[in-house]
C-alpha cells in the first residue's frame, strides 16, 4: 500500500461579504462546504469545476495560506491546519504551489534568478554554485534560456512568466505540488512541453500533484483521479477514465460536452447550462445544482444528495446517477 | 473602406541588449461585424499587436506602419485623442485581470467609471447598469458582489469584471486578449456567446487572441497564425482548420491535448523554443525548429503564397508541408 501524501477531511471555508448596511445580517460566500479526499504518493489528482466554485480556495487552504474555518489537512501525515507560519516553514520545502495568477505572484523588483531560487531558502544554506546550477537546470526544464536569469518579470510574455512560476515550484524537488491552473495561460506547444515535464517528474521522482484545471483534456492527460466541484462541494470523483467514460453527475456530463473542438466548422449543438450560479451566498434545501439541472425533479428540491459510491471507486452526489450512467453506456 | 486596416505594422521594444522586434510586417483587414482570431505560441507578439492597436505599448515600445480606423491613422493621434477612442470606439479585455484592476477600489466602482465618463450616466444609473453588466457576464449575486474588492473574487470572476468593463460602452472593435483562458468551459461558453451576440446584434467587430485552437475555430471568421512576431499563415477559419499547412500550424495542432486521448502516449511537442527577438535569424524565423528546414530557409525570408483565395502561407517547402498533413510532421 503506498503512502498517503495529502489527506483532506471535511474542509470548510466561508468568507464574510461586505454588509449592505450596518444593521443587515452578515452574509457569507460558502466557498468550501466540507470537502474530503486523499491523494496517494506519486498520483495526480485533478480538480475541475466552474469558475468561482472554490478550487483556488481549496488550494490556498491545503497550502495553509489562509485561515481555515474547520476540517483537517494532513500533508505527509502532519496536520497543517492551525499551524503558524514558522511552524510550517520546515515542511514547506515538501509542498509547493504554482499560483493561478502568474503576474501577481512574481515580485517585479527581483530578477528571474532570484525569484526561482527563493524557495531554496527553506532548505538552508546551499553553496552558491549549487544554487546557480539548480536554477539553470529548472529553467531549461521548463523551456527557458539560462541567460534569462538576469531579466525581470515584465520582460516576459504571459506564458513565459507562468513557466518562471513553475520553475520556482520545482526547485526544491517537492513531494507535493499544488498547481492552480498551471498551464491555462500557456499556448499549446509550451503546454505540451510543461505537461510532458510534469509527467516525467512524476515518473522519475514520484512527485504527487493536486492539479486544478478547467481544461478537461489536460486533466485527462495528466490525472489518475479527478474530482468535480460545484458550489464548494465535490459532486463527483473517481478514476479519470471511469468518470469521463460514464459521468454520473449531470454537471460533469455538461462540462464534458462544453469542450470546444477545433475541427473545421462552427458551433456544435450541445446542451447548454441555463441560468447562472445561485446559492453561493445562501444555504438552501436540496441539491445545489437544482436550478440548472436538466434532470431536476421534486426530490432534488427537498433532499440534498450525498456523495455515494456508484461503481467501484467512483462516487457521485446525484439522485439520478444511475440514469446518468445508463445514458452514457447507451451511446 | 474596411473598419480597421493595419499596414506593415512593426513594433520594436528597446531593451538593455538592443531592440527586440516583437511584431514585424503585420497586415490586418477587419470589416464591420467580422471576427478575427490571432493564434501563436507564447511570446510571438500577440499581446504587443493588440497593445499597439490600442496605443498602449509599454514605454520602451516604438511602432511604424499604419493603423487605419475608418481611414484615420491612429498612430499619428495624440494621447488625448486616443483616450477618447479607447473605451468608446475600441475596447480591450486584457490578458492580466489582476494587474489591470485597481486593488483599492471596489469592482462596482471600476465598472461604473467608464459608464459615467463615456456614457454620461448619473451615479445611480451607472450603479444599476454595473449590476446589470455583472449579471450579464455571469457573476452570481451581482448586487452583493458589486461591493467586493478584486482580491475577494475568484480568478475567473475578475476576468469577467474586465469583460464587463470592456463591454460597458459598446465599442465598435473589441480586442479580447485571452479573454477566457482563466475560465472553465461552461462560463467560457457563456462569455463567448455574449460576445458573439454583440457581434451579431450590434455589428461589433472582434479581434480574439487565444492559444486555444478550439475557441478560435468556433468563434472566428478568419485567422492569423503568428510566429516570432510575424504572420506565417492566414485565411478563412474553415480553410485553415480544414487544411493545416504551415509546419508551425501543423505543430500547434499536434501539440494540443484532445479529449478522448487518455493517458496513453505523450503529447507531441515542437522541439526548441521561440526565437530570440533581438537576434532574429535572417531567413524564416521557424527554421531552427522546423522538420522541413533547409539552407534556403535559413537564408531567405519566405514570401506569402496564396493556396486558394485568401489562404496564404509563408513557407519555402509548401509541397512537402501539404504532403505531410496526413501522417504528421512531428514524431
Ligand atoms: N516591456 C518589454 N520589454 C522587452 N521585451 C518585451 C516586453 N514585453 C514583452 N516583451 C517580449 O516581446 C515578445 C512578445 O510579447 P507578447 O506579450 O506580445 O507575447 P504574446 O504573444 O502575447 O505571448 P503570450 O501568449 O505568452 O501572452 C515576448 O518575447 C516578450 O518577451
Ligand atoms: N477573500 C475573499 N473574500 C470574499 N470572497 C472570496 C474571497 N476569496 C474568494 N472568495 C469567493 O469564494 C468563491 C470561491 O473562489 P475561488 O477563488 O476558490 O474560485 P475558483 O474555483 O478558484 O474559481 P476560478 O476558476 O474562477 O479561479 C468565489 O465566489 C469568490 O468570489
Ligand atoms: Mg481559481
Ligand atoms: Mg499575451
Amino acid at each position: 500500500m503506498s503512502k498517503t501524501v495529502l489527506k483532506v477531511t471535511d474542509l470548510v471555508r466561508h468568507y464574510p461579504l461586505p454588509k449592505e448596511s450596518l444593521f443587515a445580517a452578515p452574509k457569507f460566500v460558502y466557498a468550501l462546504n466540507g470537502v474530503s479526499f486523499e491523494i496517494k504518493e506519486g498520483k495526480s489528482f485533478g480538480i475541475v469545476g466552474e469558475s468561482g466554485c472554490g478550487k483556488s480556495t481549496l488550494a490556498r487552504n491545503v497550502m495553509a495560506l489562509e485561515e481555515t474555518d474547520s476540517g483537517s489537512v494532513q500533508i505527509l501525515g502532519e496536520e497543517v491546519v492551525g499551524k503558524s507560519f514558522n511552524e510550517l516553514r520546515p515542511l514547506r520545502q515538501h509542498f509547493q504551489m504554482v499560483f493561478q495568477d502568474p503576474y501577481g505572484s512574481l515580485d517585479p523588483h527581483h530578477n528571474v534568478g532570484r525569484i526561482v531560487a527563493e524557495p531554496l531558502a527553506a532548505i538552508g544554506n546551499l553553496p552558491k554554485r549549487e544554487k546557480e546550477e539548480r536554477v539553470a537546470e529548472v529553467l531549461s526544464s521548463v523551456g527557458l534560456k539560462p541567460t534569462d536569469v538576469g531579466k525581470y518579470p515584465h520582460e516576459f510574455s504571459g506564458g513565459q512568466r507562468q513557466r518562471i512560476a513553475i520553475a520556482r515550484a520545482l526547485i526544491t524537488r517537492p513531494e507535493l505540488i499544488v498547481a492552480d491552473e498551471p498551464v491555462s495561460a500557456l499556448d499549446v506547444s509550451v503546454q505540451a512541453q510543461v505537461l510532458n515535464l510534469l509527467r516525467d517528474l512524476q515518473d522519475s521522482f514520484g512527485v504527487t500533484y493536486m492539479f486544478i484545471s478547467h481544461d478537461l483534456a489536460v486533466v485527462e492527460y495528466l490525472c489518475d483521479e479527478v474530482a468535480v466541484m460545484y458550489l464548494g462541494s465535490i459532486v463527483e470523483k473517481g478514476r479519470t477514465e471511469d468518470l469521463f467514460a460514464a459521468p454520473a453527475h449531470p454537471y460533469t456530463g455538461i462540462l464534458l460536452d462544453a469542450v470546444p473542438k477545433p475541427a473545421a466548422g462552427k458551433k456544435r449543438d450541445r446542451i447548454r447550462l441555463s441560468g447562472s450560479v445561485t446559492g453561493q451566498t445562501e444555504k438552501r434545501n436540496g441539491c445545489a445544482f437544482q436550478d440548472r439541472c436538466p434532470m431536476v425533479d421534486d426530490r432534488c428540491k427537498r433532499e440534498t444528495p450525498m456523495l455515494k459510491e456508484v461503481s467501484p471507486d467512483h462516487f457521485a452526489a446525484c439522485h439520478f446517477s444511475k440514469e446518468m450512467m445508463a445514458r452514457a453506456a447507451s451511446v | 473602406m474596411a473598419l480597421l486596416e493595419v499596414k506593415e505594422l512593426d513594433v520594436s521594444l528597446s531593451t538593455a541588449m538592443g531592440p527586440a522586434r516583437a511584431v514585424r510586417n503585420l497586415d490586418i483587414i477587419l470589416e464591420k461585424g467580422q471576427t478575427l482570431g490571432i493564434v501563436g505560441e507564447s511570446g510571438c507578439g500577440k499581446s504587443m499587436t493588440a497593445l499597439a492597436l490600442m496605443g498602449l505599448l509599454p514605454e520602451n515600445g516604438t511602432t511604424s506602419g499604419e493603423i487605419l480606423m475608418n481611414g484615420e491613422d491612429l498612430l499619428v493621434k495624440s494621447e488625448k485623442e486616443m483616450c477618447k477612442i479607447r473605451g468608446n470606439r475600441m475596447a480591450m479585455i486584457f490578458q492580466e485581470p489582476m494587474t489591470s484592476l485597481n486593488p483599492v477600489h471596489t469592482v462596482g466602482r471600476q465598472i461604473m467609471e467608464p459608464l459615467r465618463l463615456h456614457r454620461g450616466l448619473s451615479k445611480k444609473d451607472a450603479f444599476t447598469e454595473a449590476v446589470n453588466l455583472m449579471e450579464r457576464v455571469g457573476i452570481p449575486n451581482p448586487s452583493e458582489r458589486v461591493r467586493n474588492y478584486p482580491h475577494q473574487l475568484s480568478g475567473g470572476q475578475r476576468q469577467r469584471v474586465m469583460i464587463a468593463i470592456a463591454l460597458s460602452c459598446s465599442p465598435d472593435i473589441l480586442i479580447a486578449d485571452e479573454p477566457t483562458t482563466a475560465l472553465d468551459v461552461t462560463i467560457q461558453d457563456q462569455i463567448l456567446e455574449l460576445i458573439q451576440n454583440l457581434v451579431k446584434e450590434e455589428g461589433m467587430s472582434l479581434i480574439l487572441i487565444s492559444h486555444d485552437l478550439g475557441v478560435i475555430a468556433e468563434n472566428t471568421d478568419k485567422v492569423l497564425v503568428m510566429y516570432g512576431g510575424t504572420v506565417v499563415e492566414s485565411g478563412a477559419t474553415d480553410q485553415i482548420f480544414g487544411n493545416l499547412t504551415h509546419p508551425y500550424t501543423q505543430g500547434l495542432f499536434a501539440a494540443m491535448p484532445k479529449l478522448g486521448m487518455g493517458r496513453n502516449g505523450r503529447l507531441t511537442t515542437i522541439p526548441g523554443t521561440v526565437p530570440d527577438l533581438i537576434n532574429l535569424p535572417t531567413g524564416c524565423t521557424f527554421t531552427d525548429r522546423c522538420p522541413l528546414a533547409t539552407s534556403e530557409c535559413r537564408n531567405t525570408v519566405p514570401v506569402a503564397f496564396s493556396l486558394e483565395a485568401a489562404h496564404k502561407v509563408s513557407c519555402h517547402h509548401l509541397d512537402q508541408a501539404i504532403e505531410a498533413r496526413g501522417e504528421g510532421l512531428y514524431k
